[in-house]
C-alpha cells in the first residue's frame, strides 16, 4: 500500500512537470502520451487541464504606462547630461586654443599700443563676461573649481551659473538648488551667491546654502568665516551669521530667522558621511528626503519623536538606511515604498 | 514571442538611424517587466528604476552593436540581474553576491479582465494561491507565463539550470491544479463534452 502511495506521488510530480512542459509548449511525444492518459483519466483531470491551460494564456492587463514613460524621461534626461558632459569638453578645448591664440595676439596688441589701450581695456573688462550654467540631476551631486580657485559642490537637482571669468571687485554666482561652498578668501572681490530670494554675501568661508525652487525655505548655513544674508526686496537688512549658525528665510512671510545647527549634517554629502546624535526620527526623515530625494511619511505619530544616534554614508543606499531603522528600534516599524514616496509604519 | 520581428525593427532603426522613437517604444515595451524583475531583487521601487534605466543608458550608448546582440530579451534581464545584483553588493560592501544571496520578493499582478471561466471569487482564489508559492518559484512562473520565456532562456536568466525551472513550475502547476479542482465549473464540462463528442465523431468517420 506505502509503495503504492508513493509510487502514485512520483507519478504526479512526473504529471506536474509534463504540464508545465506542455505549457511552456516543449514537449515529447512520450510525455505527451503520458499527459493524454491522465487527462483522460477523469472529468476532474479534464477540468483542471482546460483551465490551467485558460489561465496560462490568460493576458494580464498592461500596468499603467504613467510610470514607464515618467521613468523614460529620466532617461532622457541621463541621455541628455551625458551627452552634453560629452561635448561641453569638447568645447573647452576648442576655446583653450582660442585663448591661446587670444593672448598671443593680446601680448601683440599689448606692446603696439601700451599706453592707449590701458583705458579701454579696464572699461571693457566688466562687461564681456560669458557665463556657463552646470545643471546637477536628480540624484546626483557634482564638483564645481570656479575661475577664482573657490570649491563648489553642487547637490540633487541644482543649478549654478557663473561668469567664466570674474570681474576684479566683485565675484557673482547664481544658485538654484543647494550648494556647499568653499570660497578662497579675496578682498578685494566680496563673493555673492543669488539665489531667487536672497543673497549671501561673503569674502571668504566655508558655508552651505539650499535654495529649492520648490522649497518653502531658503536655508544659509555658516561652517566657517562670516557671510552675510540679504533679503532681494530689502537689502538694507543685512543678517550677519556666526559660524554654526544656520539662517532660514520664509519665502512667503520674508521673515528670517536664526538658529544654532549642528553643522555636521551640511557637509554630509561632500564629506559622504552625515553623523548624528539623538537626533529625532522626524528630522532624520526631512534629511533622508533631501539626501536620496524621497517623500517619506509617518503613519503613525509617536514615530515621529522616536530618536536615534548613529551614522549613515551618502553611498548607502535608501533600502539599507531604512532596514537599519527597522532593526535598531525598540518599537518594531514597517516601510512600505511606493516609487519615491516611503511610508512608515507601526509593525 | 510574436512581435519579435516587430523588436528587431525597433533595434534596427536604434542602431542605424539613432531613431529616439524606436528607442523609446523599445523601452515602453520592457519596462513593466524588467522595472518587476530589478524589483523582485531590489524591493526597492527608485532603485528598480535607476538599474532598469542604467540598461537602457548602455543600450542607447552602445546602439551601433545593438545588431551583435542575440536574443534581445535575454540580453535586457541578464543586464538588469547583473546590475541590480552589482547595486546591492555596492550597498552591502560584499564582492561577488549572486541571486543566490538575494531574497527574491514577488508579487504577481492582478487577474484582471473578466473571463468566462475566471470569475472575482476564482480569480483572487488563484492570486493567493500564486502569492503562496516560494518567491523564487513564483518569479520562474511569472518569467514563464507572462513573458513566455522558454525554460532554458530563463535558465541563463536566473542563473540556475533547466531542471531547477523545472521543478519551480511543476510546483507551480501542482498548487494551482489543487485550487482549481475546487472550482468545478459546468460550463467547462459542457465545453469538454462537446469536444469530446466531436472528436469520437470524427474518428467514427
Amino acid at each position: 500500500m506505502l509503495v503504492f502511495i508513493n509510487e502514485l506521488q512520483e507519478h504526479m510530480e512526473t504529471i506536474w512537470r509534463i504540464l508545465g512542459r506542455k505549457l511552456e509548449g516543449d514537449i515529447s511525444p512520450e510525455e505527451e502520451q503520458t499527459l493524454n492518459e491522465w487527462i483522460n483519466e477523469s472529468t476532474t483531470n479534464k477540468q483542471v487541464y482546460f483551465q490551467l491551460n485558460e489561465l496560462w494564456n490568460h493576458k494580464q492587463d498592461q500596468a499603467n504606462n504613467s510610470q514607464a514613460i515618467a521613468a523614460y524621461d529620466k532617461l532622457i534626461n541621463r541621455i541628455k547630461f551625458a551627452e552634453v558632459s560629452k561635448s561641453q569638453s569638447r568645447v573647452q578645448r576648442i576655446s583653450f586654443r582660442v585663448n591661446q591664440f587670444v593672448k598671443y595676439a593680446a601680448i601683440i596688441i599689448f606692446v603696439l599700443s601700451f599706453g592707449y589701450l590701458t583705458n579701454y581695456y579696464i572699461n571693457s573688462e566688466t562687461t564681456s563676461n560669458q557665463f556657463c550654467t552646470i545643471s546637477v540631476p536628480k540624484g546626483n551631486k557634482s564638483e564645481v573649481i570656479l575661475p577664482d580657485g573657490s570649491k563648489i559642490w553642487l547637490n540633487n537637482n541644482s543649478k549654478l551659473t557663473y561668469p567664466k571669468k570674474f570681474n576684479s571687485d566683485e565675484r557673482i554666482v547664481e544658485l538654484s538648488g543647494e550648494a556647499y561652498f568653499e570660497i578662497v578668501h579675496n578682498a578685494k572681490a566680496p563673493f555673492t551667491v543669488q539665489t531667487s530670494d536672497l543673497k549671501v554675501k561673503v569674502l571668504g568661508t566655508k558655508f552651505n546654502v539650499s535654495a529649492y525652487p520648490n522649497d518653502k525655505f531658503i536655508e544659509t548655513t555658516l561652517i566657517s568665516g562670516k557671510v552675510t544674508v540679504q533679503p532681494n526686496d530689502n537689502p538694507e537688512i543685512e543678517n550677519l551669521l556666526q559660524p554654526g549658525e544656520s539662517l532660514t528665510f520664509d519665502k512667503v512671510s520674508n521673515e528670517a530667522s536664526k538658529h544654532k545647527v549642528d553643522t555636521d549634517f551640511y557637509t554630509y554629502w561632500m564629506k559622504g558621511e552625515f553623523v548624528f546624535k539623538d537626533e529625532k526620527f522626524e528630522v532624520l526623515a526631512k534629511r533622508i528626503e533631501r539626501i536620496y530625494n524621497v517623500e517619506i511619511t509617518f503613519d503613525d505619530e509617536s514615530l515621529k519623536n522616536k530618536t536615534y544616534t548613529g551614522d549613515f554614508k551618502v553611498d548607502d543606499n535608501i533600502y539599507t538606511i531604512l532596514e537599519i531603522f527597522k532593526r535598531s528600534t525598540s518599537i518594531p516599524i514597517e516601510y512600505y515604498t511606493d516609487r519615491n514616496k516611503i511610508s512608515i509604519r507601526r509593525k | 514571442m510574436d512581435n519579435s520581428q516587430h523588436i528587431e525593427l525597433l533595434c534596427k532603426k536604434i542602431s542605424q538611424n539613432s531613431d529616439q522613437q524606436a528607442f523609446k517604444e523599445l523601452y515602453l515595451a520592457y519596462f513593466d517587466r524588467l522595472y518587476k524583475f530589478a524589483f523582485s531583487i531590489l524591493h526597492s521601487a527608485e532603485f528598480a528604476e535607476e538599474a532598469v534605466n542604467d540598461v537602457f543608458l548602455n543600450i542607447w550608448q552602445k546602439r551601433n552593436s545593438l545588431k551583435n546582440i542575440q536574443s534581445l530579451t535575454n540580453y535586457l534581464f541578464i543586464s538588469t540581474r547583473n546590475t541590480s545584483v552589482n547595486y546591492l553588493s555596492k550597498f552591502r560592501k560584499e564582492r561577488n553576491t549572486t541571486l543566490d544571496d538575494v531574497l527574491v520578493r514577488f508579487e504577481i499582478d492582478e487577474l484582471t479582465p473578466e473571463t468566462a471561466f475566471f470569475n472575482a471569487e476564482v480569480r483572487s482564489e488563484i492570486e493567493q494561491a500564486i502569492n503562496q508559492l516560494p518567491p523564487k518559484t513564483k518569479l520562474v512562473f511569472q518569467m514563464a507565463k507572462i513573458e513566455g520565456l522558454k525554460y532554458k532562456e530563463i535558465a541563463q536568466i536566473l542563473d540556475i539550470s533547466v531542471n531547477t525551472i523545472d521543478n519551480h513550475i511543476a510546483t507551480a502547476i501542482k498548487k494551482l491544479s489543487h485550487t482549481l479542482k475546487k472550482f468545478r465549473n459546468e460550463e467547462i464540462d459542457f465545453i469538454l463534452f462537446q469536444l469530446f463528442t466531436k472528436t469520437n465523431k470524427k474518428t467514427l468517420k
